[in-house]
């Protein structure tokens, strides 16, 4: 070979170098922030229902590693008069995908999130406290939505049911059959739905006047997306709801509690996160909004609507906020309990957080000075590992 | 990705006694093809006398060997070597379970989509029959070791080196994800670009004509194309952004030191993993110097080696030896250790090719060569003058040309007394190519198959039981509300198991091997009947059978039955089944044991078969698939 040759070989092959060091070119350790205006729908799913004399009722993950499949969510219940809580996950179907629920009077309608090859959602519903589970032949399918709101229980033995397939369903028989009510294509094809800009369906519920409601996540600003659901030409029956100017704006959690529809709806994404919640009274031709909460960065680790109209957020870093009622402000609660998953309210309203460590379970109370907190209760939880791998 | 990772961990009693009787059975036919080879050899020398003093005869043999050109003869000696090991690597217990899973996977993990879309292709056939891949990569590679090292200089040879070339890329390939070069972090340090490419690179070498090593423009060659290849090698390890240059970054470590760390944690002699664990705290306090270093180190060799400057050739070698066998102990840890090492990685192959390749620079001793070619009689005479036996009065030596016309080589006379002709070590040479078709064979058969080895279900759950009772009766309500009793399946052979509706894993997958079963069963089928009872004692209504089905696409099945019933008729049936179903609690499903029973046309159950599903991978289905197939096709046989 020339000297000619070799130079040329020489250049040749550093270029194929560098073009392959610039292909396989990595960073340890960076991971990729979703692009501006992209939306998850998969939201936290730790959530609790409870409210002065009423039972209280708790969603919580515990256990071990979601990745081999020992974490299980679990259920749990305060009976109306007492502060203790006990274990009272529904038996027969692995929880590792999560739990969605919806109050019906003082018992609870359950409905098991897909996991794993399961593909579909059994339900299991419960009268009171005290009561025992029973399934019937009542299922989703396909199978709900991993959001907290997937599932609402309306008057007479009425669910709505919002699927992972982002369709909204409707039954009349306590899920044992289902109607066909809407879809996200339908919805993002109505004047609402083009002009919000919806790209995902984040929960349901029934308004005030029973009318099956259903939630979105817009990828424009100023509109919460919040729909009827009955007829997708009844699209926009809701008042609209201005929501600032930040985006995506997505409806965290809906339900109607105190004759009045109490929404959570994040806006924007990342470090400038924030929350507000808004009502509807039955009524009403307008919605009150509360003023943004910001969430110190990324969605709340857990959502509280309850029977009061009042609400909570679990943010991150030990922090969490409360607004009592509609109108009021949004009020820091002091630093949490480390490892904090959801809080719930006490038999007389007192702010209760639970932390779940591996099968424990803590259970703290805000103390009446409201400074600190006051551990109440550890309950043990027998959880199932490697059942589910 | 499906079908790779058997689930099986890599010592599993029943694969790797499996293993070691097939490479058993296989070494005793070898063994029995060398005696057939020598026999016949030696028989046919002593039938034709003529044929000991042939134009192969062992000095004519001696003489074109001596000729044999040093960087040729290196190569080929040293890659046969180094194919025996790799071969003797292979042989593994834990190689039929564990390569797919610690040698392929791994490898195409961080490959782009298309590249693992053919490494699955090939791996499926190491997942789907490990006791006929296994053996036969033991076999190829043993095979052309012993072959190079054997075949005598020429066509022999040359053949050997071709098929070297050709598996080191079936290797290269479907092994070592085209050597990684299309993942990220490729590095010369860390083999880059694949081990057996140069096995393949050597191959071509030796596969070459003799007329390619008589001058020495063929070493000029190689040398000035390893120094391209050491350039290219340097920039890439110089190239900013690619986490070679920190020893530690953003609390991580950089590639160099998480590389050796995971060598030192391989099962290995103590000294070894220190020496390791010593290098990768040095390059954490000091990544920049040690990368600096070798980047310098190889843009040096490949300079020398691309300079051609003669001066330069043995401090070229010399740096070359010490960042290779550096790389090779630091970084490579040999290659070999850690569970399934399959051969010693790059830095070896290298170092020969270099050598090889600065050999090929000197003149070759054509001057012998020529008058061995030319003179095969003279030195035949030599032979038989030296020889314990006289020569044949009567017929003198044939010359070593011209050849004879082809259609009298192919006369079994001819044949007979060519072979008996040959030397010792081309009657060897022949019987490591009989070594490679010893593990072509099995490898080729193992590709055609379609459907997994049952022995990887009984790998996981052992052996089915033979029965021969009275199976106990049952009457449930199917799927589509109707009463099914066994009695009315009478007349046909049944599959019976059971079920948990809402299960989250086994069942789902028990239920696709029950219709892959029926879709093997063909035309059989219609005499068969695949049953499933419910075992979950809380979600056992129809409706959830029913989702099931549509959920694992069973509702289309002809043959298909999930029953049901009122509690106590489901707890009935499990117990005359010995069924467990039993309620977990916090949010756990119904734990049951997974059985099969085979129950025949008669209604007398005849096997049972233990059929949890394991991993529930690709290949683990079609396993359980095809003995459950197997299992009713036996009883469906006539007596």
């Amino acid at each position: 070979m020339s000297a000619r040759q070799r130079i040329i070989a020489t250049v040749l092959i550093v270029a194929t170098a560098a073009l392959a060091a610039a292909c396989g070119s990595t960073h340890p350790g960076a991971g990729l922030a979703p692009a501006t205006g992209q939306v998850t729908t998969s939201l936290p799913i730790a959530t609790s229902l409870a409210g002065p004399g009423q039972p209280g009722w708790a969603v919580v993950p515990m256990g071990g590693s979601s990745k081999g499949h020992d974490s299980f969510w679990e259920l749990f219940v305060r009976a109306t008069s007492s502060d203790q809580w006990k274990a009272a996950t529904p038996p027969g179907v692995a929880s590792n995908g999560g739990l969605a629920v919806a109050g019906v009077g003082s018992g609870l309608v359950a409905g098991f999130q897909p996991s794993q090859d399961l593909t579909f959602s059994p339900l299991a519903s419960i009268a009171s406290p005290a009561a025992a589970w029973s399934e019937g032949n009542a299922l989703v399918n396909p199978g709900l939505a991993s959001v907290p709101g997937a599932l609402a229980a309306g008057p007479d033995h009425q669910l709505l049911a919002l699927t992972r397939t982002g369709e909204v369903l409707l039954s009349t028989s306590d899920g044992t059959s289902w109607t066909h009510l809407t879809t996200l294509q339908s919805l993002q094809r109505t004047a609402a739905g083009r002009s919000c800009g919806l790209t995902a369906l984040t929960a349901v519920a029934f308004g005030t006047g029973g009318v099956p409601l259903v939630g979105g996540s817009c990828a424009r600003p100023g509109t919460a997306g919040i729909f009827a659901a009955e007829r997708e030409a009844a699209a926009g029956v809701v008042p609209s709801l201005s929501a600032g100017s930040a985006s995506p704006v997505t409806v965290l959690c809906l339900t109607t509690q105190a004759n009045r529809t109490v929404a959570q709806i994040q806006l924007g994404a990342g470090y400038s996160t924030r929350v507000l919640a808004a009502w509807l009274p039955n009524g009403a031709s307008q919605w009150t909004v509360s003023a943004a909460d910001a969430t110190g960065g990324g969605p709340p680790r857990s959502l509280d609507i309850w029977a009061d109209g009042s609400a909570a957020l679990v943010l991150a870093g030990g922090k969490a906020d409360t607004i009592s009622a509609m109108g009021s402000s949004w009020r820091s609660l002091p630093e949490l309990p480390a490892g904090t998953a959801t809080l719930a309210l006490g038999p007389a309203g007192q702010l209760q957080a639970l932390v779940p460590s591996g099968a424990t379970l803590t259970v703290w109370q805000l103390a009446p000075s409201g400074v600190g907190w006051d551990r109440l209760q550890q309950l043990k939880v027998t959880i199932p590992d490697g059942s589910s791998g | 990705m499906p079908g790779m990772n058997s689930g099986l961990t890599d010592t599993n009693p029943t694969l790797v006694a499996a293993f070691r009787a097939a490479l058993l059975h296989q070494g005793l036919i070898i063994l029995v093809v060398l005696a057939v080879l020598a026999i016949a050899w030696v028989s046919l020398r002593e039938w034709i006398p003529a044929a000991r003093n042939g134009p192969a005869s062992r000095n004519a043999v001696t003489a074109l060997a001596a000729a044999e050109p040093a960087g040729r003869r290196l190569l080929r000696i040293g890659f046969g070597v180094l194919w025996l090991f790799d071969g003797i690597l292979q042989a593994q217990p834990a190689m039929p379970a564990g390569m797919s899973a610690q040698v392929i996977e791994p490898g195409a993990a961080s490959s782009p989509g298309w590249v693992q879309h053919l490494i699955n292709w090939a791996g499926t056939t190491w997942s789907f029959h490990p006791l006929q891949a296994a053996p036969a990569a033991v076999w190829i590679q043993l095979g052309i070791g012993a072959w190079l090292i054997a075949a005598p200089p020429g066509r022999g040879a040359r053949l050997a080196g071709l098929v070297s070339v050709g598996w080191g890329l079936v290797v290269w390939v479907f092994g070592e994800s085209f050597g990684g070069i299309f993942s990220p972090g490729l590095s010369f340090l860390f083999g880059a670009p694949g081990a057996v490419l140069f096995y393949c690179v050597a191959g071509l070498l030796i596969a070459l004509p003799d007329r390619a090593w008589q001058t020495p423009r063929l070493g000029r060659t190689v040398v000035a194309g390893l120094g391209l290849f050491f350039i290219g090698m340097a920039v890439l390890q110089a190239w900013p952004g690619r986490g070679f240059w920190q020893g530690v970054s953003h609390g991580q470590r950089g590639l160099i030191a998480d590389m050796v760390n995971s060598m030192a944690a391989v099962p290995q002699p103590h000294f070894l993993s220190s020496a390791l664990s010593a290098f990768e705290s040095f390059d954490v306090a000091h990544g920049f110097a040690v990368n600096l270093v070798v980047v310098i180190a190889l843009a040096a060799i490949g300079a020398g080696l691309l300079s051609g400057d003669a001066r330069l050739r043995w401090p070229t070698l010399g740096v070359a030896a010490v960042l290779c066998l550096a790389t090779w102990l630091l970084v490579q840890d040999l290659g070999f250790f850690g569970g399934v090492g399959t051969d010693p990685n790059s830095m070896l192959p290298i170092l020969l090719l270099i050598a090889g390749g600065y050999l090929a620079l000197q003149r070759p001793l054509f001057a012998a060569a020529e008058s061995a070619a030319a003179e095969p009689a003279a030195a035949t005479a030599a032979a038989s003058a030296a020889a314990t036996e006289p020569a044949p009065a009567t017929e003198p030596a044939p010359a070593a040309d011209p050849a004879p016309t082809r259609p009298a080589i192919l006369r079994p006379a001819a044949l007979a007394a060519r072979f008996g002709s040959v030397s010792m070590r081309a009657v060897l040479a022949i019987w490591a190519a009989a070594i490679v078709l010893v593990g072509v064979g099995p490898m080729v058969a193992a590709q055609a198959s379609s459907t997994a080895d049952p022995i990887i279900a009984q790998a996981i759950d052992g052996d089915a039981a033979p029965l021969n009772f009275a199976a106990p009766g049952f009457t449930l309500t199917d799927q589509n509300g109707h009463a099914v009793s066994l009695a009315s399946l009478h007349g046909k052979v049944v599959l019976l198991t059971f079920l948990d509706p809402v299960c989250t894993s086994d069942c789902p997958l028990i239920a696709q091997e029950f219709r892959h079963a029926d879709q093997l069963l063909g035309a059989s089928s219609a005499g068969v009947e695949l049953v499933a009872i419910v075992a979950n004692p809380v979600y056992r209504g129809v409706a959830y059978t029913r989702a099931f089905d549509s959920q694992e696409g069973m509702s289309g099945l002809r043959n298909w039955l999930f029953l049901t019933g009122p509690l106590p008729q489901l707890q009935q049936a499990w117990k005359d089944y010995s069924i467990t179903a039993q309620t977990l609690p916090g949010g756990g499903m119904i734990a049951h044991n997974d059985v099969a029973y085979v129950i025949d046309a008669r209604g007398r159950t005849r096997t049972e078969l233990n059929f949890d599903p394991g991993p529930g991978t690709t290949s683990s289905m079609s396993s359980f698939a095809v003995e459950l197939a197997d299992a009713a096709q036996n009883v469906m046989r006539p007596a």
